[in-house]
């Protein structure tokens, strides 16, 4: 029996009628199309699911839909601001935090959320920070100087490339 | 994708409305964070027709200090907001270091001080798909006409206890406020705990942890370790909470709390005993850990061997001890708990 | 190679390139070759724009689900799906009667079907498929469709598939339960045991892991508008797919277009051609509807494909100056229920013993067998690694028997550039030394190397990888990868190849190599790739073969091109062609660069005279020397070199080990790009630090009450243990380039070579740490806290190691290959060519 929620997503608002069993992971996949959240276990093992709710990061595959409305939520399609990449997305594509970016929208998004809290993190904070979140083929030394980096450059001031 | 089975979802405003949906849906479950009940669902190795989540409910949320300089922290709270919270790693570290190393980040995100202490015991027969246990034959956790596959003579379940929460705050001496149908109760923490795999919570149906009370810390040291294969997401092999009192440096009063080696947190009096009336000697640490040792008995439900468990939990002990005691333990926390070191 | 100045030959010869090409135009600098450069994939990677399988979507999509067994070997006497066709949403039910037609990656084991025909021989082996509007109904069917099996005395461990009762697991093959054993003697390994001084022998363990690509496999299969059927799917090899489901349908490959979408990760894991692709291109073709399945965490660990558990027995004989004398080695391969790639599996687990130390006399005898678990094929290394471990194990214990050092030993044995082994394989270039050289000064070696206190230790290991088999599987003298060129009169360059991009950036090669000839930033390039309607066959991303054999078919392809634009642009100004550069995405004699152009208008000077312009670059490795049966697993175009050093950290009161940090040093020949070059050796580094402590895909232990039932232990992300953020070492890394005349611009392969020497570097350095000896892998905290207590106790010399190798292998009597300097000609004694699908009798001219 569908249930109709009103969801914030990347600062857009979207009434839908969805299964209540279905949990975020699958409503903004299937029914919102925003497959850039991406999905490598469903169980809240891997962190590629991992979308902003309320600015935290966090597994959208146990997530409740019924649970996120009245919340805004962040996917890796709302970063940056129209041609303008985030300072994330420019650095993991350019320092090798991406290798096949399967991870990189949780990757990222958890980031984002550290980075918002925290601006100048240090190497073993970041790590912490990401440590949910599983990556098979940079080995993490890329992504973490990355996200360094891209924190550097937000400090400074600069404007993504 | 494993999805979800069909069910209902509720979101309550209030306890009491929570409370009553309880009662007319006999086969609903509470739901907060949902990080331990939503896996199992997927798995099909429980069963709900509706989910009846606690995250709107304000009663749940209180995170307030106490007079005596001791918490009432209510089960709806998120165990990143205790992650956040300095006032509670400087009065009480065990708690806090326990609450920092569950799971991972984003976990931590969602899942709640209620979800962390109703961690459903956990075992390689058990936490498995349901392809996976048919094939398999089942166990006695899922069909109570099947023997448990760790223990075959055994009449019951050993799943093991997998809350890293609660051997901090049964040490730290916590109560559990407890509202139901019937009304409302408070209970010691280590009273919520059945030695038992499958009904392993003095819980009744309908019945919601509201908060926990922890009592102020003054006098009182603690600190928490905890094993596990990996540095995050990985559940505990082992883990160990100690509490000392101490006026000068001698112990006065203490408590221990072990985790994941039964079915069920224990706090065992005769391992603190072991530490009363001394200065936390070296030979002092070795007797409380041999201590318990002797009273651990987890089976093959994980990832490494039980007797592995067994041989490393006084290890543990020892650490946790040792920092208690003032010993400099950053290069064994880098190893065991990197996330207790971040400022 | 040529200087830029004449046009390149592979501009000017007819065929495929079969040699390295490329040079960086010396009056310029790079464009692209060796620039530290943005990803050409990575915005849309970081803007989560990249389409994987399970991203795409059309209207109407039905959904397939699997059925798989619950036993690890029975017969299947009757399948009744009569309930699951009638419950709510479910369009069609299929069995093994709609899928006769057997295939496989290998033609010699197409013992592949898409849904089993009457015995299923592992836990997980896909019996029925439902399809139906949603996923969830179609998984609720599954529960509707019922197996009556007969179950069969099933097999778990190699050594006891020799002698079976029962039917064994695939007929035609054996004895028992053999799939594939063979044996070679490369001179005479008792006569160089008799010189040698020391002579060391050891029985290893590697135990089964699996790839963990973090995508799970996904494929959607649609007709299009012209009814033509076309396959969607997460696969490293389109060409392979292909070929195999096109056969497996029994339609024409012409009919079929398959697209390989980017892969979330592959490491061999998405190599062979899996049932459910077929399944769901057959549902499409049949209903008229589009058809996708995606796998879960648990299936994909059942498709598994992954690495063989081997156990070895090594011996050695060598000198007391540190020179080898003879290697014999035997191993056993448990190859699953399957053949996937496994005969190659079989051949790799010895023929790369030969490559970094002279060997003289080497012998090696292989068995692979199946057992009823999930079938084991490619992982990264693909059956090198295994027997690379024991091999760098073994010369640590010699090093400390011989009293050397274990650098100096290895530097003192190493194969010279240009050398043949003896099992006949070419080694253009060998870069071992630097990197031995470089690592130990980087690590201060010398200074720690038996040295730091104990619980902290220090190892080293080296290795070697192929850069692209030398032979391809379906063997044929085709082109082996192929690049053609499109350019726009708008200066646009349109790169086609039948490559996919899996991570590794293969996308990236593609765009740099082409860009680097014309003078045009990678970024401009665009890709059009994996699509058998549109671009021409490279034979897909496995054994490391992309960036050498695609990146030489895209120069010739742009050079190609280039000759065409400057002869158009030559004669507009009056200028000799080889004067012309190529650069900033401009044309222009070098001595006066004003005059230049655009190349936007070179091009269109270019299509004016020679009409529009269109070009194709391909590539086909020379012949091996190997010419014996079996030789063709092995020979490669050119071989990387690792060496690594690993620092470890073990707590003696819980076994367990932590890896602070890694130094690695990979022989590249040339880094394409060095950001993406890192990348390769960080996650190699990554990948073996798991696989050697913790990576462990394996059945459960017996038990009463399992009645053989050989469940996977862990087959789920939690539980399948690999490195965190937290668990991962500090890696400092090092590229040593000296061009390799093979490769495109003298590169060679990286994607699986870094692996290998970390997980011996890591045994060598918890021996060094605490004087315990794996001979086994993973190393997990119980195995070594309990050879620590024995330690304690007084026991000496403490090795973990497996029970020893069994003594009934059925090898069969060693083929005798005599080696170059014994007189050999690359073929058995007595026996003509070896040509593959002709037999071994046939008397050939030397192919080229």
């Amino acid at each position: 029996m569908k249930t109709r929620v009103t969801l914030q997503v990347n600062g857009e608002e979207r009434e839908l009628l969805v299964q209540p069993h279905h949990t975020l992971l699958e409503v903004l996949r299937e029914d919102l199309g925003l497959t850039g959240t991406k999905h490598g276990c469903e169980l809240g093992e891997c962190g590629a699911c991992a979308v902003l709710i309320d600015g935290e990061a966090v597994l959208s595959c146990l997530t409740l839909v019924g649970d996120t409305e009245g919340s805004p939520i962040t996917t890796i399609e709302g970063l940056g601001e129209g041609q303008t990449l985030d300072p994330l997305q420019t650095m993991f594509a350019k320092l090798g935090g991406s290798q096949c970016g399967y991870c990189t929208s949780g990757m990222v998004l958890t980031a984002r959320a550290l980075l918002d809290r925290n601006p100048d993190p240090s190497e073993d904070q970041v790590k912490a920070a990401l440590s949910g979140n599983i990556c098979r083929c940079t080995g993490y030394n890329q992504i973490i100087e990355s996200v360094l980096e891209a924190a550097a450059q937000e400090r400074a001031g600069g404007a993504s490339e | 994708m494993m999805r979800l089975p069909v069910l209902s979802h509720f979101t309550p405003k209030t306890l009491d409305e929570a409370i009553a949906l309880a009662s007319e849906l006999p086969s609903a479950r509470f739901v907060a964070g949902g990080t331990d009940l939503l896996p199992k669902l997927k798995r099909r190795q429980l069963g709900a027709s509706a989910l009846i989540s606690l995250t709107r409910c304000e009663e749940l949320q209180t995170i307030k200090r106490l007079d005596d300089g001791g918490w009432r922290i209510g089960a709806g709270v998120k165990l990143v907001e205790l992650v956040r919270l300095p006032e509670l790693r400087s009065s009480h570290p065990a708690i806090w270091q326990a609450a920092s190393q569950v799971a991972s980040p984003p976990i931590r995100s969602s899942g709640t001080v209620g979800g962390n202490l109703c961690v459903d015991p956990r075992c390689f027969w058990f936490d498995q798909t349901a392809p996976w246990r048919e094939a398999a034959g089942q166990c006695m956790k899922i069909d109570p006409a099947v023997v448990c596959r760790v223990a075959p003579n055994s009449p019951r379940c050993w799943a093991v206890s997998s809350t890293d929460l609660a051997p901090a705050m049964g040490a730290a001496r916590a109560k559990v406020r407890i509202v139901g149908p019937a009304g409302e109760r408070t209970v010691p923490l280590p009273e919520l705990y059945r030695d038992d795999g499958i009904d392993y919570m003095t819980l009744s149906h309908g019945e919601v942890i509201v908060d926990v009370e922890i009592p102020g810390s003054v006098g009182w040291r603690s600190a928490f370790w905890k094993i596990r294969r990996r540095q995050s997401i990985d559940f505990a092999l082992l883990s160990a909470s100690v509490e000392v009192f101490m006026l000068t440096d001698e112990v006065l009063e203490a408590r221990v709390g072990l985790g994941a080696v039964g079915s069920c947190p224990l706090f065992p009096p005769e391992v603190a005993a072991v530490l009363v009336g001394t200065k936390l000697e070296d030979d002092v640490i070795e007797a409380a850990a041999a201590a318990a040792k002797k009273l651990a008995r987890p089976m093959e439900t994980s990832d490494m061997p039980s007797s592995w468990r067994r041989r490393v939990l006084p290890v543990a002990v020892k650490w946790a001890l040792r920092e208690v005691r003032g010993d400099d333990v950053t290069d064994a926390r880098r190893r065991y708990g990197p996330q207790v070191l971040l400022p | 190679m040529n200087s830029p100045s004449d046009p390149p030959d592979s501009a000017v010869q007819p065929g495929p390139v079969r040699r390295g090409v490329g040079t960086i135009d010396p009056r310029t600098g790079p464009t692209n070759v060796g620039v530290p450069r943005t990803r050409v994939d990575g915005r849309a990677k970081a803007t989560g724009a990249t389409l994987f399988a399970d991203d795409m979507h059309l209207p109407r999509t039905l959904h397939c689900k699997l059925l798989r067994s619950p036993w690890p070997y029975a017969r299947i006497t009757g399948i009744d799906t009569s309930a699951a066709e009638a419950m709510p949403g479910v369009v069609k039910v299929y069995t093994g009667e709609s899928f006769p037609i057997p295939y496989g990656i290998l033609p010699v084991s197409h013992d592949e079907h898409a849904l089993c025909q009457e015995l299923v021989r592992f836990v997980g082996d896909p019996v029925a498929a439902v399809v139906a509007e949603t996923e969830e109904q179609a998984e609720d069917a599954l529960a509707g469709i019922k197996v009556a099996y007969e179950v069969l005395p099933s097999v778990r461990e190699p050594e006891d598939g020799f002698v079976i009762e029962g039917p064994p697991i695939h007929e035609r093959r054996g004895p028992g339960n053999v799939h594939k054993a063979v044996s070679f003697a490369f001179g005479d390994v008792d006569e160089g045991f008799a010189e040698a001084d020391l002579v060391v022998e050891g029985d290893f363990h590697f135990g089964g892991n699996t790839h963990l690509a973090l995508e799970q496999q996904a494929t959607l299969a649609a007709l299009d508008r012209d009814g033509r059927l076309t396959v969607w799917s997460s696969t490293q090899c389109p060409h392979y797919l292909h070929k195999h489901t096109a056969k497996a349908l029994d339609m024409a490959p012409a009919d079929l277009r398959i697209v390989a979408t980017p892969n979330g990760g592959g490491f061999g894991g998405k190599s062979d051609v899996f049932n459910h692709e077929i399944v769901v291109a057959k549902a499409a073709q049949e209903l008229g509807r589009p058809v996708k399945i995606c796998l879960t965490r648990e299936e994909v660990f059942l498709c598994h494909r992954g690495r063989h558990p081997i156990r070895m027995h090594l011996k050695t004989g060598l000198t007391k100056d540190g020179q080898l004398t003879g290697v014999h080695l035997k191993t056993l391969l448990d190859g699953g229920a399957y053949g996937s790639y496994g005969v190659a599996s079989t051949y790799y687990s010895g023929s790369l013993t030969t490559v970094t130390y002279h060997v003289p006399r080497f012998q090696f005898d292989a068995c692979r067998v199946h057992t009823n678990k999930p079938p084991c094929g490619p992982k990264r290394g693909h059956g090198t690694v295994q027997p690379r471990f024991a091999q760098e194990v073994q010369l640590d214990e010699i090093a400390e028997m011989l009293g050397k050092d274990p650098a100096d030993l290895r530097l003192g044995m190493l194969e010279k550039a240009g050398a043949e082994t003896a099992n006949w394989l070419r080694l253009p270039s060998i870069g071992l030394g630097t990197c031995i050289k470089n690592i130990v000064k980087q690590s201060d070696w010398t200074n720690l190397h038996r040295k730091l206190p104990h619980g902290q230790g220090i190892g080293l290991a080296c290795s070697s990888y192929l850069s692209g088999a030398g032979l391809p599987i379906n063997w044929d003298r085709l082109p082996q990868s192929a690049v053609q060129l499109r350019f726009d009169r708008s200066g646009l360059v349109v790169a086609f190849c039948g490559a996919t991009e899996i991570g590794q950036g293969s996308d990236d090669v593609l765009a740099a190599l082409v860009g680097e000839v014309l003078g045009l930033p990678a970024m401009s390039i665009r890709l059009v790739t994996g699509d058998t309607d549109l671009t021409p066959v490279d034979l897909g991303s496995y054994s490391s073969r992309v960036t050498l054999m695609m990146g030489n078919a895209a120069v010739q392809a742009a050079e190609r091109g280039r000759a065409l634009i400057a002869d158009a642009v030559a004669e507009k100004l009056s200028v000799r062609a080889s004067t012309l550069v190529f650069a900033d995405s401009r044309v222009f004699p070098a001595d006066n660069p004003d005059v230049g152009m655009s190349f936007a208008k070179a091009v269109q000077l270019g299509e004016q005279k020679h009409g529009t312009l269109g070009t194709t670059g391909s590539y086909r490795p020379m012949a091996p020397s190997a010419r014996f049966k079996g030789g063709g697993v092995g020979p490669s175009p050119t071989y990387s070199y690792t060496a690594a050093v690993a620092l470890v950290d073990v707590d003696v009161d819980t076994g367990f080990v932590t890896v602070p940090k890694v130094w690695i040093s990979h022989d590249i020949g040339r880094a394409l790009n060095p950001t993406l070059a890192r990348g390769q050796l960080v996650g190699g580094v990554y990948m073996a630090v798991g696989e050697a402590l913790m990576e462990s895909h394996e059945a459960r232990d017996g038990r009463p009450f399992d009645e053989g039932r050989y469940l996977l232990r862990n087959p789920s992300m939690l539980d399948y243990k690999h490195l965190t953020h937290l668990d991962m070492p500090e890696v400092i890394t090092d590229l040593v380039e000296e061009p390799c005349p093979e490769g495109p611009y003298g590169a060679k392969e990286i994607g699986q070579g870094p692996l290998t020497p970390v997980i011996p570097a890591i045994a060598n350095a918890i021996y060094d740490a605490v004087g315990v000896r794996f001979h086994e892998v993973p190393i997990t905290p119980d195995k070594l806290l309990a050879a620590l207590e024995a330690k304690a106790k007084g026991a000496e010399d403490v090795v973990v190691g497996p029970k020893p190798f069994p003594t009934d292998v059925p090898y069969p009597e060693p083929m005798d290959v005599p080696p170059p300097w014994e007189g050999g000609n690359g073929r058995a004694r007595g026996e003509g060519d070896y040509a593959p699908g002709q037999g071994s009798k046939a008397r050939k001219g030397r192919s080229s």
